[in-house]
């Protein structure tokens, strides 16, 4: 039974070597690539190699997507440089108006003596709210500090100022006014009014 | 020889990149050695053609797993071919479960083959039933053994050996008309 008989042996040779085939080979491949074109079409590039072949498939899928998605960045990233100004402006003056505590204090530090022309550059929301004539330099709001709360132990937590918010104040706003405003020139030799150039004849 | 390997490593890449020409080239190449693979399996020349066709699209979609350290091109596509042509036979006869009782060899007279041709032999053997057909063809030409035969099929050892032992019987039947 396992082993192949004389004829059989007879008849493998002649199926595998002799028979004749049909002339089947053009409508065969035909049939083949209608199948290729349904289930894996061609790509446009033919006669370039395999691994470039595949780049371009790669790209033409990919490169739209990416085009459309570096849009959206980009679009996304203007819409949002035109309102970090506006969002940003409420965040910054929500502590100086919560910390005038040390703020008033370390303006006073960091600024030289003002004259009257610096009332013209001072932030309407830094005046103080209730001026005091005693002071002598009635420009600086420092008749802020009665109204704050003293410090006080059993005072809530929210009261406290955090440290980097209270640098953040001074910084700026002092630094505004020095840009804009000239320094005080101080005043030089003798005080002269009208009655030094009053004529008056000399006595024998 | 050696251009030979060489225009067919340039057919695989072609097909791996999924050009038709390589594709087709590649077709013409292998045709009649896998048509003769087909037409042995098959009932007729239609039958042929489309084993013949649903093969080789097989071929074009999985020549990316063909490694040629583990085997010749020619061996792949005829294995490709030969399960393509099982699927065909499976598909439109069931393989029923047979076990072979001890029966004498029938006596088959080799002159009676030596005076056919290849087209009366083929002639003879299509007309074996689907499954016996395709069990004598895997083990007289194609050289598999009843376990491989089993493998393949699904089927037993045993329903191998009463399908090779059936074929025997009606080609001697056949023969006796012949002669």
């Amino acid at each position: 039974m396992n082993a192949l008989t004389p004829y059989e042996q007879q008849i493998g040779e002649q199926l595998a070597n002799h028979l004749p085939l049909p002339n089947l080979e053009d409508a065969i491949w035909g049939r083949i690539k209608a199948g290729l074109d349904a289930d894996m079409p061609e790509t446009p590039d033919t006669g370039g190699s395999s691994s470039g072949s595949g780049l371009l498939r790669h790209w033409q899928v990919t490169g739209p997507l990416g085009a459309f998605v570096v849009i959206i960045v980009t679009v996304f990233f203007y819409n949002s440089n035109q309102n970090q100004p506006a969002n940003n402006r409420p965040n910054r003056t929500a502590p100086s108006s919560v910390t005038p505590a040390t703020a008033p204090n370390q303006r006073n530090n960091s600024v030289p003596l003002y004259d009257n022309n610096r009332k013209e550059v001072q932030p309407p929301n830094l005046r103080p709210a209730v001026p005091d004539s005693s002071n002598v330099l009635p420009d600086i709001p420092v008749s802020n500090q009665p109204l704050l709360p003293a410090p006080d132990s059993s005072s809530k937590p929210t009261n406290v100022v955090p440290p980097a918010t209270t640098t953040d104040v001074p910084l700026t706003v002092p630094k505004k006014n020095i840009v804009d405003t000239p320094p005080p020139k101080k005043k030089r030799g003798v005080p002269i009014d009208a009655s030094d150039y009053k004529l008056v004849p000399k006595t024998p | 020889m050696q251009h030979q390997e060489a225009q067919i490593q340039q057919w695989i890449q072609g097909c791996c990149a999924n050009q038709r020409k390589a594709q087709e080239q590649l077709y013409r190449h292998f045709y009649g050695f896998a048509m003769a693979i087909a037409m042995r399996y098959s009932r007729d020349e239609a039958d042929a053609a489309d084993i013949m066709s649903a093969a080789f699209i097989k071929v074009f979609k999985s020549i990316r797993n063909y490694d040629s350290n583990k085997g010749s091109l020619h061996a792949w596509i005829q294995r490709i071919v030969i399960n393509e042509a099982l699927d065909h036979i499976k598909g439109r006869s069931a393989f029923e479960a047979f076990e072979l009782a001890i029966v004498p060899e029938p006596s088959i007279d080799n002159k009676a083959i030596e005076r056919m041709n290849a087209t009366e032999i083929m002639t003879m053997i299509q007309q074996l039933p689907p499954a016996t057909h395709a069990v004598f063809v895997l083990y007289a030409v194609d050289g598999f053994n009843h376990r491989e035969i089993a493998e393949k099929l699904g089927i037993s050892e045993g329903t191998s050996k009463w399908h090779l032992s059936e074929a025997r019987k009606q080609l001697q039947q056949q023969l006796q008309q012949h002669s």
